[in-house]
């Protein structure tokens, strides 16, 4: 008897299976759970498809991994294995049981995506995509179920029960949410991560990595159930003797050490995350002296299907370095070639990832004027630490995000007059080159499009691209670039977020002084992808935070403008940071212009929705966090901090900081308001501080330098129980 | 077909001893009882025929040639029905058999309803099997293993669970069908034996005791068998051993079997149940 | 009886299984003690009895998945093959079962006294901490109702089949990776969490022990209703032997 007919045999029975029936009744109605009490959820994606098919993938993997032990031992429970032992093969029957298990997950999956189809379709309306929604159940759903079913068949060939091989499930499958697997991607093989889908700019990096993953899990899984094959019970002997007798059949094992070979390669060599040892180390300068460059020309290709970037860099110099010199690149691209004067020269690529890129070393020979010509190309990485929260390089069909080591090599060469960049991108995309938007354009086959454009600086810090809209508007006379999805006009319109951005203009040129910005009054407000986690400011610039436009965040009562507050937050930055008043203190963990930032933006809150609601989502929430963080056993007995592992050190000075920062600080300061005698005395100060802030760019405005100009003294600030703790607050702050 | 167990012995991983250098040969058609008492070795000999276990030592030849490199031939000739068995409960009597149908390859509804035929199960088909009583699940099982029509047909304690009338009636059945096929059938019930069964092996303590037709058996017995009376039925005779005792009007009749009868029994005409227990009794060590 | 007991205990303990299980309950234990306690339930110290009995709420459910693997056990289909045989015996079955729990009650108190030294050990290693005189009552009044509920429940479910034993075993899985903070849930990890911090801190910045009314009421009520689901099993065993009859 063949193993296809086998396999038919067995498809055939699992079909007249009542529990099978159950199971897949079970399994198709797992994506509710993860409908159910998604609330916190920021976009819509993650809500109506990430959540359920996550939830659905995990609890219908593990249902299924239960049912194939019961059925596996319900061949030796009920003794029909002495009758079908007769007849068949114990191996071809098990292979062919697989087999047979591993469609029937298949097929419960392939439901799911179709009777959630149409529920989906109707709650996310013009952000649903459909071959998204269904690649999701098919990497995620189906291919974790196959995972599942083959480690629970292995545990239960090997060791012949029940009881153990369940206990052994649950064990692997606790692994999984342990705190080693839980920032891990490739670890989470029942529950894979995915941090926020966005709505506006597609997440296929998930389903990339998502399917790599599986795929190594997949290796991983088969290897462990071939190896479990070979104990299948021959002849009444046990496990060992029925391994060693089994290894006469040379593919079996052949094929064992292939999949674990290829399992333990795919996660060895996984290219989608680098392989960071320092995570200190912040920020990498090259060492050698600097050489000046006539020329910078930069040529670059994102290939949206694969998500790879192909570029090639050129230097013109007239008196290059001719010693040891390196190159800084994403640890993700490989150097493939590298000439000078047209003749190739050697270089080697060193494996020291840190601070996001790997280095590059080469020598040009001659100290001749040429042109240094750099190949290179790969798919961009992340940095290990940023990892599980930060996707901050990627390509993608509808969005392009590369930041400052993912678009170019970085070396220590100067350009007076910029460089010139060009780059092919999907058609649909609008580009921005170091925050500055590309206009000038070339169509190319295949529906790309090549941009071509002079920037300003030698070097490309940051590309992004996406299918955008742009709204142009005038706040407090300043000109407004407003650039948002395309998916988010509808809300844009709906909550009139050009009133909120023209609220804070006039809340804070009222309040502190007009924004110094570039010669011609104008800032461009970019909205970002979901998967960044973020965004950064400099001058006339400012990206914020996809979710900020949810529809479900923006339609949500309870939270009020939260989600606007945060993009609030990040605009009051311009006054309160970087570009504004640079507030820095070394070595302080307590002094940022995130405490300023949080308290301004505080009182437009307050200006704007009332005392209560301001009391409840800021001062009550400041007092909490600031009294958890009095309280944390650690913190009132540091002696002990040896005793606790390093990643918790870490943990909580990190913690600590967020709290000093975020929530300290503004108390501390509204308790200075208090002491300076009200709201309008502290905004006379902060108006000085301001208009001052040309003192300080260079230095950084610290602490001391607050305290003088409100008059007071670093006890006056001082936090008392009184301050921070519930039910104190009539007698406090 | 033929088969050849040559010098087989059988030592479980706990140090039992089951077969010790048998060696049995077989030819179709064939049908062969096997008789002996419990843990003598019925079982095991019953599974390494059908690749179930390893021999420690011996051999067994499929046709000339070495069983284990011939399982899947082995396993399509196959009928097999063992001293104990599940079914799968959840499936009707016509589904379970077409399930193991398609596992030995036997195609068509004409083979599923031939051994439903043969079996009397044919109005139980659509039955449930747990709906099933122990004797109908019996029948159940002994349908398939004649599924396919197999050359090699292994039955462990076929008829138990059944009437005496389905006994006569599989009885009957198995000797139609042993006309161009080996059957070993192995059971205590002598009646089995004696109707059907053209050789008989007698197993004791995992050796062949006795080997050939069932008559020579019994002429062997000849002269060996006795019938006494005794008040209480309590006496025995040295080196006898007891058949039967039968209540009569002047007290309780003992039929025994001995190598020397004891002066008072008058010596009775030997049953297939006498040779086998005289063969024990002689060549087995129990005297 | 005195035998009986001796054979059932001895058929339960002489097992590598069970030894196996010891072993994953103490290995589990130290792995919550150093990655989550260690940081100390609701900012209080690691070895405060908030802490504690934080701790053994989250080992409670590993505990509670050994004895009742145990339970399941005796509700097999071979246990029910010898039960043919001993319901034969003048002995009752409602004696039989409370041997049973008899048993199942010393495993789980050899698996409580392995969760409870490796915390002895982790506190007197990294905290020097011994004084565990204001532990005791808090301690047995969070696992004793978590062990008679299950027993109860176990053996009601088992005893119509033993695969809503396997349920029960599924939802204290569950329970171990998600606890609420309600005095009301049986394990009590999520509580103890949480409850400390509605609590003002007292000498020393930290919440001092207190029992809760509502929590206490809670684990009477589980106490209780543990004791009534065996009375129903038991129960329910007199009768079936009655309508045998």
């Amino acid at each position: 008897m063949s193993l296809i007919s086998l396999y038919r045999v067995e498809l055939r029975r699992m079909f007249l299976s009542r529990r099978i029936w159950v199971g897949a009744l079970c399994g198709i109605l797992t994506p509710l759970l993860g409908v159910i009490g998604n609330e916190t959820l920021p976009s819509v994606s993650s809500r109506y498809i990430a959540n359920p098919v996550l939830t659905a993938t995990a609890v219908s993997a593990m249902l299924w991994a239960v049912l194939i032990i019961l059925e596996a031992s319900r061949l030796h429970r009920s003794g029909v294995y002495l009758l079908t032992d007769a007849a068949s093969s114990p191996r071809a029957l098990s292979a062919a049981r697989m087999a047979a298990a591993m469609t029937v997950t298949a097929a419960v999956s392939i439901l799911c995506a179709i009777v959630y189809l149409p529920y989906t379709a109707v709650k996310m309306e013009y952000l649903f995509d459909p071959v998204f929604y269904a690649a999701n159940y098919l990497i995620f759903m189906l291919l974790t179920g196959w995972i599942s079913v083959l480690f629970a068949d292995t545990f239960y060939q090997i060791t012949r029960r029940v009881e153990l091989s369940v206990i052994l499930y649950a064990l692997l499958a606790y692994f999984n949410f342990s705190g080693y697997a839980q920032n891990d991607y490739f670890m989470r093989w029942l529950y894979p991560y995915v941090i926020v889908y966005s709505d506006g700019f597609q997440s296929w990096w998930f389903l990339r990595i998502g399917f790599y993953t599986r795929l190594m899990w997949l290796c991983i899984a088969l290897a462990s159930w071939m190896f479990s094959l070979l104990c299948v019970r021959k002849y009444e002997k046990n496990a060992a003797v029925s391994l060693i007798r089994g290894m006469r059949r040379v593919y079996l094992p052949v094929l064992t050490v292939c999949f674990a070979v290829l399992g333990a390669g795919l996660w060895k060599y996984q290219p989608f995350i680098d392989h960071e040892t320092d995570s200190e180390v912040n920020n990498r300068m090259i060492d050698t002296p600097t050489t000046n460059a006539s020329a910078i020309r930069y040529f670059l290709t994102a290939e949206p299907v694969t998500g790879r970037l192909s570029g090639r860099a050129e230097y013109d110099l007239k008196e290059p370095y001719t010693g040891e010199d390196k190159l800084y690149l994403n640890p993700g691209y490989r150097v493939s070639r590298m000439s000078y004067g047209g003749k190739e020269i050697a270089f080697r690529t060193v494996d020291d990832d840190n601070a996001g890129v790997r280095s590059t070393y080469f020598t040009i020979p001659e100290k001749k004027e040429g042109t240094l010509v750099i190949e290179f190309g790969g798919l961009p990485q992340l940095r290990k630490t940023h990892a599980p929260y930060i996707i901050a390089a990627f390509i993608d069909w509808e969005s392009i995000q590369l930041g400052m080591r993912s678009a170019a090599p970085m070396l220590n060469y100067a350009c007076r007059d910029g460089a010139e960049v060009e780059i092919t991108i999907p058609g649909s995309l609008t580009p921005y080159l170091n925050d500055l938007p590309m206009t000038e354009y070339v169509e190319c086959e295949n529906g790309m499009k090549t941009w071509k454009c002079r920037t300003q600086e030698d070097a490309i810090y940051n590309f992004v691209a996406g299918a955008y809209e742009t709204d142009t508007f005038t706040a407090s006379d300043t000109n407004i670039h407003f650039v948002y999805g395309k998916a988010y006009e509808q809300a844009v319109r709906q909550y009139d977020i050009n009133q909120a951005v023209k609220d804070v203009f006039a809340y804070c040129s009222r309040h502190y002084g007009a924004l110094g910005l570039t010669q011609d009054q104008t800032m461009r407000l970019q909205q970002v992808t979901a998967m960044l986690m973020g965004g950064h400011a400099r001058e006339g610039y400012l990206e914020w935070f996809e979710t900020v436009l949810s529809p479900i965040t923006l339609a949500d009562a309870d939270k009020g403008a939260s989600a606007t507050e945060v993009f609030i937050h990040e605009m009051i930055h311009q006054w309160w940071g970087g570009y504004g008043l640079v507030c820095s203190e070394e070595g302080s963990n307590l002094w940022s212009e995130e405490g300023i930032t949080v308290y301004a933006t505080y009182r437009l809150v307050k200006e704007k929705y009332g005392e209560l609601y301001a009391k409840q989502y800021y001062v009550d929430n400041w007092r909490k966090t600031v009294e958890m963080q009095e309280r944390n056993f650690y913190n009132r007995h540091p002696e002990y901090l040896e005793h606790l592992p390093e990643k918790y050190q870490t943990q909580l000075s990190m913690e600590n900081e967020s709290t000093n920062w975020y929530d300290r600080m503004p108390l501390m300061i509204l308790k200075a308001e208090k002491l300076v005698g009200g709201e309008e005395n502290m905004d006379k100060i902060m108006r000085k501080m301001y208009a001052d802030r040309g003192d300080y760019a260079q230095i950084g405005f610290t602490y001391a330098d607050f305290l003088d100009y409100c008059g007071l003294s670093e006890s006056d600030l001082e936090l008392t129980p009184k301050d921070y703790m519930t039910g104190e607050e009539d007698a406090g702050v | 077909m033929d088969i050849t167990m040559n010098h087989i012995t059988m030592i479980y991983p706990s140090g039992k001893k089951a077969l010790q250098d048998v060696s049995v040969h077989a030819k179709s058609p064939g049908f062969i009882g096997v008789l002996g008492p419990n843990g003598a070795g019925k079982t095991t000999l019953m599974k390494l025929l059908i690749a179930g276990l390893l021999p420690t030592k011996g051999e067994i030849l499929l046709d000339g040639k070495p069983l284990l490199s011939q399982e899947k031939k082995l396993k399509a000739q196959l009928g097999y029905l063992p001293q104990s068995f599940g079914l799968y409960e959840e499936l009707t009597v016509w589904q379970f058999l077409d399930y193991m149908a398609a596992l030995k390859g036997v195609k068509g509804k004409a083979a599923i309803e031939e051994v439903l035929m043969r079996t009397n199960m044919t109005e139980r088909k659509k039955a449930r099997i747990r709906s099933l009583s122990g004797g109908q699940r019996q029948r159940v099982g002994i349908a398939q293993a004649l599924l396919g029509d197999p050359k090699l047909m292994i039955l462990d304690e076929p008829t138990v669970g059944l009437d005496p009338e389905e006994r006569v009636k599989f009885r009957n059945i198995f000797s139609e069908m042993a006309q161009n096929k080996i059957i070993l059938l192995s059971t205590h019930i002598v009646e089995d034996v004696q109707a059907v069964c053209s050789r008989v092996l007698v197993i004791y303590d995992g050796r062949i005791l006795y080997d050939g037709s069932p008559s020579e058996l019994i002429q062997e017995t000849a002269g060996h068998v006795g019938i006494y009376l005794s008040a209480d039925g309590q006496t025995v005779f040295d080196g006898c051993q007891m058949v039967s005792k039968v209540n009569v009007s002047d007290g309780i009749q003992c039929r025994v079997v001995a190598q020397e009868l004891p002066e008072c029994a008058k010596t009775a005409e030997p049953t297939l149940e006498d040779a086998y227990l005289y063969c024990i009794h002689r060549k087995g060590g129990r005297q | 009886m005195r035998k009986l007991f001796y054979y059932e205990l001895r058929r339960v303990l002489f097992r590598w299984m069970f030894l196996a299980m010891l072993a994953v309950n103490g290995m589990y234990a130290w792995y919550v003690l150093t990655t989550d306690l260690i940081r100390g339930a609701a900012y209080t110290a690691p070895f405060s009895i908030w802490s504690c009995c934080a701790y053994l709420g989250k080992t409670m459910p590993a505990a509670s998945i050994t004895v009742l693997l145990i339970l399941c056990g005796y509700y097999s289909k071979k246990q029910k093959q010898v039960e043919i045989l001993t319901s034969a015996a003048p002995m009752t079955g409602a004696q039989h079962l409370l041997i049973r729990s008899g048993v199942l009650a010393v495993c789980f108190i050899l698996v409580s006294a392995v969760i409870m030294a490796v915390a002895v050990f982790f506190y007197s290693r990294f905290f020097q901490f011994y004084d565990y005189a204001g532990y005791i009552l808090p301690g047995l009044l969070l696992i004793l109702p978590c062990f008679v509920v299950l027993l109860g429940a176990g053996h009601l479910l088992a005893g119509v089949h033993q695969g809503l034993c396997y349920i029960l075993i599924g939802i204290c899985f569950a329970a171990a990776l998600y606890a609420p903070d309600s005095a009301w849930d049986l394990f009590g990890s999520g509580y103890f969490a949480a409850y400390p911090l509605t609590l003002a801190p007292g000498i020393g910045g930290e919440p001092a022990y207190q029992m809760q009314t509502e929590w206490a009421v809670a684990r009477g009520m589980y106490l209780v209703a543990g004791i009534l689901l065996l009375g129903l099993k038991v129960r329910g065993t007199k009768r079936k032997l009655t309508m045998a009859e």
